[in-house]
């Protein structure tokens, strides 16, 4: 067979493809992207079909949708995406599905670059389906084409969740034969199982509660819930990638323990009930929250009710973050009652210089930002959104960040009472069509005074510059209708729409004081493409030492190319000449380097 | 089998992910298991990445705190930032140009006696310098790589292999050359 040292997310794409899908649709997010990125690759070579959606929503439906049809058909997303999919997504369990159809979602646990913790299984849970977790990226890839014909088998959508490490992390991996079947099946209307109206939901929560034990007893077999039958008293129960972690340990360190792999939900309860029978101490180990947990004390409960379970319940376990092997050492310590020791591993040295994440030299956003406080202060408000320029913290220019489209709707709430203050949402391109819109009428026709700066960079930025609705490009690479932001303002009822370049400081100022204390919604658009889309090799800035007076004014816009010795400011190699400093330079003293 | 835990860190753009892939593949080249992870911060450009990677690994994709074999470090201070990874007595392969966060500054040797807390063999270089002098500041990775490779339970074969696999055709070349020059840098 044939092997590959693969990222996790190309794995999982691998294990789709395997697994006969026909139409994958998702919306980036860290670290869900790259399992788009590799289909995409995937299916100029198969001939299935791809699709950067517009959310998440849209994605969970078009794959409803497509499965519907009879087709397998999986829906991506990272775990906060499934809060924009929910609504779909519960419903979904209740009418079921024809073709495969798999959620696949990725959680970020300690929020590496996420808003939340959220553990994604819950939605499972609630939702009434069941759950694949992989511990390992092989286990991902087979999991990703097993989970089709579970899905077909029960008729429900099936959850495959991944976990940071899994998606970002790497493996060999042996991949295996292709399953790709085209389907010539149709929609057969049933509008009994297909339209929830309130009787008919009725019915179905009926079916879908019926097919809670069949569900049990297929997860009672399943191969990837697994004991090593360790005689030992104290039992470890691991989900995920805490599984390969105890393994680690167990391995270095001639650990006494027994280890359950727990890795589906239902989960496989009779053969846990005999696992926890002859145990007096169980730890259990899952990234998120205490899923299994809870699961583990209701089962006990019966085949052994006083062993001792420890956790993140108890404590045992750090309530939030992530696992790892280091953590474990010390959890084992405390669950075998080991004193901790009180000086511990040493950390990262602490005193050295941190790296924080920063706009990259000629980013827009840096202009956008410069041109938005010259205007309107840095006493304005800015309920900012997710994106790259959810970095606009470290300039003053984001005041919070909830959600996708969330600053809009904030924006609008804070103007009903900050009457003084000028309130300025500032949202990305991607993530305005992601979610934005709907804020912009809802300002618009309830008559908020607020201005909204979409800062549009023509392209989803922060995941890797996926294409949106407003790029007129497809996943595929396809022309398509180009959205016009400046016309869906004016359609949604804005009072007036400016569109800047952000690159030109002065001219942009001069345009947008007309803005300032005018009442109702008005909309600004700062349109320059990310350095990473132009592209364009553009002539590099430099600084004349002697015309340099050192006063700082440069450094304000914090950008990476911009250094500072010897009370003169020096721009690096890495410039990628926007020229936003030369605009602003009161002293005249940088200039392109050919005029030097 | 020969285990060996290789920890890459660096700043975004050095190349630290492309290097990992290099190593991971010659590992599948030579019939070995390998595991791995790449972990990057939300800006594109400038924070600071790492990269793992577990020659002769059977678990997971991250290498435990005071445990791995080898520390490449791509930038000086991201070296001493991930030199807590090293064991006693590891091998660190340091670049000594520096890429300082924005209004930050530190001295370089510095840096290097922090690593040298948990290194018993350390190579400290300019590599950038040389990544220039051979024409191109992107074969930097490679020509680390070429300079730990006598650390390493992997055959210089594997590697270009690996090279020609991983790198973009028009560049397979010049990182041959990087890394011949990097094997060199050690043999002196």
């Amino acid at each position: 067979m044939k092997k590959e040292y693969l990222l996790g997310n190309d794995a999982i794409a691998y294990g789709l493809l395997e697994g006969g899908i026909e139409a994958s649709f998702a919306y980036p997010g860290t670290p869900s992207s790259e399992i788009t990125e590799k289909l995409i690759e995937l299916s100029k070579t198969h001939g299935f079909y791809t699709e950067w959606s517009v959310n998440e929503k849209s994605a969970y439906e078009n794959a409803y949708g497509v499965s519907l049809t009879g087709r397998r058909a999986a829906a991506i997303m990272k775990h906060v995406g499934l809060n924009v999919a929910s609504d779909a997504f519960i419903t979904s369990a209740y009418t079921g599905i024809i073709g495969g159809l798999v959620l696949v979602v990725a959680d970020d646990p300690y929020a590496h670059s996420s808003q939340n913790e959220q553990d994604s299984r819950r939605y499972a849970l609630l939702a009434k389906i069941p759950y694949l977790e992989p511990s390992s990226i092989q286990e991902a890839k087979d999991m990703a084409a097993f989970a089709f014909s579970l899905s077909e088998k029960t008729g429900l959508p099936v959850m495959l969740r991944s976990v940071t490490r899994i998606s970002h992390g790497k493996s060999d991996v042996e991949l295996g034969k292709l399953n790709h079947i085209k389907r010539d099946s149709q929609f057969r209307k049933d509008p009994s199982r297909f339209v929830m109206v309130p009787s008919n939901a009725r019915t179905a929560l009926k079916r879908l509660n019926e097919k809670q034990p069949v569900l049990k007893k297929i997860m009672e077999e399943m191969p990837f819930n697994k004991t090593d039958g360790n005689p030992s008293e104290t039992g470890i129960v691991a989900s995920g990638i805490s599984y390969p972690y105890i393994m680690e340990m167990k391995a270095e360190e001639n650990l006494p323990v027994a280890v359950f792999k727990a890795s589906t939900f239902p989960l496989p309860e009779n053969k846990l009930a005999l696992f926890i029978k002859g145990k007096k101490k169980i730890l259990v180990l899952e990234e998120g929250d205490p899923v299994i947990e809870e699961k583990i004390y209701i089962i006990s409960k019966s085949c052994n009710p006083l062993v001792c379970i420890s956790g993140r319940m108890n404590g045992i376990v750090p309530e939030g973050g992530e696992l790892s092997v280091d953590l474990l050492k010390k959890i084992l310590k405390k669950v075998s009652g080991a004193e901790e020791k009180q000086q511990g591993e040493p950390e990262s040295p602490a005193s050295l210089p941190v790296r924080m994440p920063v706009l990259c030299p000629g980013c827009s956003h840096t202009g956008s930002f410069y041109i938005l406080k010259k205007v309107f202060g840095k006493d304005a408000l800015f309920p900012g959104d997710i994106g790259c320029y959810t970095l606009g913290i470290q300039s003053g220019t984001i005041d919070t960040c909830l959600c996708m489209g969330g600053g809009i709707n904030t924006g609008s709430g804070m103007s009903r009472f900050e009457k003084e203050r000028e309130v300025i949402s500032i949202i990305g391109d991607s993530t305005f069509f992601h979610a934005g819109i709907t804020g912009l009428i809802n300002a618009c026709y309830n008559k908020a005074n607020q201005i909204i700066a979409i800062l549009d960079n023509r392209t989803t930025a922060m995941t890797g510059h996926q294409p949106h609705p407003g790029t007129g490009i497809t996943a595929g690479g396809e022309k398509s209708a180009g959205i016009d932001i400046e016309k869906i303002a004016y359609a949604c009822g804005a009072e007036k729409v400016v569109t800047i370049d952000p690159y030109r400081i002065k001219e942009s100022v001069q345009k947008l004081k007309a803005l300032k204390g005018k009442k109702g919604v008005r909309v600004i658009i700062a349109k320059r493409g990310c350095i990473f889309v132009e592209r364009k090799q553009k002539e590099k800035f430099r600084v004349d030492a002697e015309k340099c007076t050192g006063c700082k004014i440069c450094m304000q816009i914090n950008c990476p190319a911009i250094t500072f010795k010897e009370n003169k400011a020096a721009i690096s190699l890495y410039c990628t000449g926007c020229g936003i400093c030369a605009e602003i330079c009161p002293a005249g003293a940088i200039k392109k380097y050919e005029k030097m | 089998m020969k285990k060996c835990d290789v920890l890459i860190a660096g700043v975004g753009g050095q190349g630290i992910l492309l290097c990992s892939n290099i190593l991971g593949t010659a590992c599948i080249i030579e019939g070995m298991p390998v595991k791995g992870a790449e972990v990057h911060g939300m800006a594109q450009r400038g924070g600071s990445v790492e990269a793992h990677v577990r020659i002769g690994c059977f678990y997971g994709p991250m290498i435990p705190r005071g445990s791995a074999d080898m520390l490449i470090a791509a930038e000086p201070l991201e070296g001493a930032r991930f030199s807590g990874w090293l064991k006693k007595g590891g091998i660190a392969v340091v670049n000594t140009a520096q890429i300082p966060p924005v209004g930050q500054t530190y001295k370089t040797e510095d840096m290097a006696e922090i690593i040298k807390e948990s290194a018993g063999n350390i190579i400290t270089r300019d590599f950038t310098e040389e990544a220039i002098k051979l024409g191109s500041i992107q074969t930097l990775n490679v020509l680390m790589l070429g300079a730990a490779l006598k650390f390493l339970p992997l055959k210089k074969e594997s590697i270009a292999a690996a090279i020609g696999k991983t790198v973009k055709k028009d560049f397979i070349e010049l990182n041959a050359a990087a890394l011949n020059r990097g094997i060199s840098i050690t043999l002196q």
